[in-house]
């Protein structure tokens, strides 16, 4: 019995020795820091600012007696590391940082042109950061301005620039999501160049950081989604926006619904095509020594909205219009290639379907593929588009009054 | 627990050491227990001072001297003793006093023969038997029965004239069905039997009884099916039910404590239950019943785990609704063990697996809260365990005012006053729901307990710990024994073939069996192609 019982006690004793988690903390204790953002500093460091959540003041805690402040504080730290300019950071704030939800790494322009490759380290590195956190660039402007800006129906900005990007890579098509370990895979790919949405302001940079500027119908300065970054190696060279940004999408099978306005009986831009679902498949052929890739795109969708008229019952009539829609399609998705071929970077990573499907010849040309190889790649672009619906009408209403038979 | 029971068995031998000079130290005169393989007396002038010496002159132990018969060597001294309130006045009076004083009855007849004739002849009651000893003299007259004296004989008559008060067959208290049989036992042990056997009509369904408790003597009885339960079982229990030795059986409870497998588990391992149909059903299944005298819960051997979350009603409702509500009872049993410790390793150590938005949340409240989330739980934990407590043992009419009291203190007032945050208000509550709908309040109470362990244990380590003290938990299920069978049973060992009545039950037409470790012979239940169908076209 003796022997059981101090059998029990070592086993007991190896309990907390054990423990992976050893350090509580309690929640009135830490900081929660849900966005970061990294800029270049006068000094030559790194500027870090964070976005600090203040529970008290978030919108899901109904208070009435007290006054609304603002829902996030900011807090910035210089350093040549990230940890150092975190831990610099401490001196201004009562609490432990705590990263685990930060959701955002906002990344200045003036950093992001100069080179972002060591950046991510800390990021990967610490076990409080989350890998799925996503990244942007902020443009036109330092990270630390953009997170000072508050925002008015997502309280947290943080989460507003975070479900915009959301909505509108799958919605609209002129942003990508990219979480950090994307980053670091197309950073360390030498088949893909990265590529970043930037956010930029919009209004009067120096308004919206106090709470009472989210009391107006119309915020004066607002975040919105701006372009998309284009980065040879780790390096922003250029943004691209419109149809070249929704081109680059649609390769990279990121497009779930948006609007195509096509060309219908010489009017500009007549008809719009909603897109319900689309599926884009790329794939890399060598024939000859000759490198091609084919990107093939089938989309459906509907009609959306007409101010021609048009008669949809008429089969002949749908077809034509599906062949509108699939030179469109097409011709974004081509702008976007001669953009990129013009800025030699392969931001599709169609070297990486060389990677996967030739090893053997991508050894070879890894080296030169940005610079030599991929500007004279010959890219195929075929594209299905079906009409499925046409809403609720097939002929508009001023169908006769505009001289359809 | 291994370790608990170690402890308590050294401090049971320290105080087994100690000399023991009270025990059985001075005789008393007069009781019973002098009375041990002791004979009556032919006179019956002597056997009545007896009596009275005896009972002490008892009030309710009426003796009634009378002359019966008539003739040469008649009347003859006659004496009728019985218990008031235990017996049923219209049988003594109508058939024993009546029969005695009828002097036709009594007409030449020998002197030495009158007890016989007595028994066989002139008593009208249904059982009679003969009387030597003086302790089982007490005992028939205790137990309801009249005796009969006759002066010149040195035996005496019992006629079994058990009546008097004793509470109707009532609706379940604790164990409410919607649908189902609503009789619940009842505090007397006749009326207990009978319900029983009215749902088992089998010739094969035996009843032992013995008396327990050198004081209380109280009548209990073991209850089986011939056939279907398993011998060495029956031979277990009653090995253990003769071995207590105590003064008093006041309540099922006591026995149970005196023959459960683990005294230092906090998981019972004897099944009871108020309703008739259930214990009926655990007879079927090879159980055995114990029934004991002025208890209005029987308990049933050996128990299982799973067994504490089955209720009547599963298996009188159809089984689709049956098994879905018997799956939510088991997982909220597991609510109810680990959500406050959950709350508290949330809180305190995984920030991180909590959505943003919630995180915030619940921080926002925390914020004006002085004690960290430990502290704030089991203030909580235990502020609910004393409304319970106190609500339990008040009259109704009180009750309703501390469910008030109760709800404004821990909903309102505890928040406003910036004592505990609304989220672990809601915990509370959702734990104090969950642990109300477990079907069985003895195994609701271990979670009860456990459910303290493991917040302190979450405390300290978080996530890591709940997974110890869950871990524990579970070696210690798997360790326990109720009769011989594992506790477990039929996960652990895992026996395929009665899984078909654990989380899930099969419907009611299904080929079923009985469990293979409690009953090992007949053990088919339902036959084969049972399942209803309607008739062929053909027809």
């Amino acid at each position: 019995m003796r022997k059981q019982i101090l059998l029990w006690l070592c086993l007991m004793l190896t309990v907390p020795s054990l423990a992976g988690c050893w350090s509580s903390r309690e929640l009135t204790n830490i900081a929660f820091v849900i966005a970061i953002g990294i800029d270049k500093s006068e000094d030559n460091r790194y500027l870090l600012t964070m976005q600090i959540m203040n529970p008290r003041n978030s919108a899901s805690v109904q208070q009435a007696s007290s006054s609304k402040g603002s829902p996030v504080n900011v807090y910035t730290g210089h350093g040549n590391t990230i940890v150092e300019a975190a831990r610099e950071a401490m001196g201004h704030i009562s609490r432990e940082l705590y990263f685990s939800h930060a959701n955002l790494v906002v990344i200045g322009e003036d950093l992001a042109r100069e080179g972002v490759l060591e950046i991510f380290d800390r990021l990967e590195r610490s076990p409080q950061f989350r890998r799925t956190s996503f990244v942007v660039i902020a443009k036109d402007m330092r990270a630390t301005d953009l997170l000072k800006i508050l925002t008015p129906i997502d309280q947290i900005p943080a989460n507003k620039i975070i479900k915009t990007i959301k909505f509108s890579e799958s919605l609209w098509g002129e942003a990508i999501k990219k979480d950090v370990k994307e980053a670091i895979d197309e950073l360390s790919s030498s088949g893909k160049q990265l590529t970043l949405t930037g956010f930029s302001i919009e209004g009067n940079k120096r308004n919206g950081r106090n709470a009472t500027d989210m009391e107006e119908t119309f915020v004066p300065s607002r975040i919105i989604s701006d372009k998309i970054g284009v980065f040879n190696n780790d390096r922003l060279i250029d943004w691209i926006g419109g149809e070249t940004a929704r081109g680059f999408l649609w390769t990279q099978n990121r497009i779930k619904s948006t609007i195509v306005n096509f060309d219908w009986a010489n009017h500009k831009e007549a008809v719009s095509y909603r897109v319900v679902r689309s599926k884009t498949g790329t794939k890399a052929e060598l024939s000859n020594g000759r490198p091609s890739v084919t990107v093939s795109v089938k989309v459906e969708g509907n009609i959306g909205e007409t101010h021609v008229p048009l008669d949809l019952w008429d089969p002949a009539e749908l077809v034509k219009l599906q062949e509108a829609i699939r030179k469109e399609i097409r011709k974004e998705i081509l702008k976007s290639v001669e953009f990129a071929k013009e800025k030699k970077v392969d931001i599709f990573g169609f070297g990486e379907y060389f990677y996967s499907d030739t090893p053997k010849y991508w050894k070879k040309v890894k080296k030169e593929w940005n610079q030599k190889i991929f500007p004279e790649l010959e890219v195929n672009v075929r594209v299905d588009a079906y009409i499925r619906r046409s809403d609720l009408r097939t002929k508009p209403y001023f169908y006769r009054m505009k001289g359809g038979e | 627990m291994a370790l608990w029971s170690a402890f308590f068995n050294k401090l049971i031998k320290n105080k087994q050491r100690k000399p023991n000079g009270m025990k059985n130290g001075a005789v008393r005169s007069g009781r019973a227990d002098d009375l041990e393989k002791k004979y009556l007396d032919k006179r019956l002038e002597a056997n009545i001072q007896t009596i009275k010496e005896t009972t002490g002159n008892s009030s309710d132990i009426i003796i009634r001297v009378l002359e019966a018969g008539k003739g040469s060597h008649f009347p003859i001294q006659a004496a009728v003793v019985m218990a008031d309130g235990l017996t049923d006045y219209a049988t003594v009076s109508d058939f024993i006093i009546e029969s005695l004083l009828n002097e036709q009855l009594f007409e030449d007849i020998p002197k030495e023969k009158v007890l016989t004739v007595l028994e066989k002849k002139i008593l009208s009651v249904t059982n009679v038997k003969v009387i030597k000893e003086w302790n089982e003299l007490f005992n028939s007259v205790l137990s309801g029965e009249t005796v009969v004296l006759v002066d010149g004989t040195d035996q005496a008559l019992g006629a079994g004239t058990r009546g008097g008060k004793t509470r109707n067959v009532t609706d379940a208290n604790t164990e409410v069905s919607i649908r189902g049989p609503k009789e619940s036992f009842t505090e007397s042990i006749r009326d207990n039997t009978a319900l029983i056997r009215r749902r088992i009509c089998n010739p094969n369904l035996w009843l032992e009884s013995m008396k327990i408790g050198k004081e209380t003597k109280t009548n209990v009885g073991i209850m089986y099916i011939k056939g279907i339960a398993n011998d060495d079982i029956i031979e277990e229990v009653k090995t253990r039910l003769r071995r207590i030795d105590t003064d008093s059986i006041l309540d099922s409870g006591i026995i149970e404590q005196f023959i459960e497998d683990e005294t230092f588990s906090v998981f019972p391992t004897i099944f009871y239950s108020e309703r008739p149909d259930t214990i009926a059903a655990n007879l079927l299944e090879g159980r055995i019943a114990i029934i004991i005298d002025g208890s209005p819960f029987v308990l049933t051997v050996p128990a299982l785990f799973i067994e504490f979350f089955q209720t009547a009603d599963d298996y009188y409702t159809r089984v689709d609704i049956s098994n879905a509500i018997r799956m939510l009872r088991i997982l909220v049993f597991f609510v109810s063990m680990i959500a406050p410790a959950t709350y508290v390793a949330l809180t305190n150590f995984h920030q991180e697996m909590v959505p943003t938005q919630l995180i915030i949340t619940i921080a926002a409240q925390r914020e004006a809260i002085p004690f960290p989330a430990i502290v704030e739980a089991v203030l909580m934990e235990l502020t609910f365990e004393i409304l319970r407590e106190a609500g339990l043992r008040l009259p109704k009419t009180i009750g309703q005012a501390v469910s008030i009291v109760g709800a404004l203190v821990m909903g309102q007032a505890a928040v406003q006053a910036g004592l505990v945050s609304p989220m672990m208000v809601i915990v509370v509550a959702v734990t104090g729901i969950a642990s109300f709908a477990t079907p069985s309040y003895s195994i609701a109470i271990s979670a009860r307990l456990i459910r303290f362990a493991l917040m302190i244990i979450s405390s300290i380590i978080g996530f890591y710990g709940i997974i110890i003290g869950v871990m524990f938990i579970t070696i210690h299920l798997c360790s326990l024994r109720s009769f011989g069978v594992p506790y477990m049973a039929p996960f652990a060992p895992l026996i395929v073939k009665n899984l078909g009545d654990t989380v899930i039950r099969m419907p009611a037409w299904k080929k079923d069996i009985r469990p293979k470790l409690i009953s090992q012979n007949n053990i088919e239940r339902t036959g084969e192609d049972q399942r209803p169908k309607p008739p062929d076209k053909k027809r």
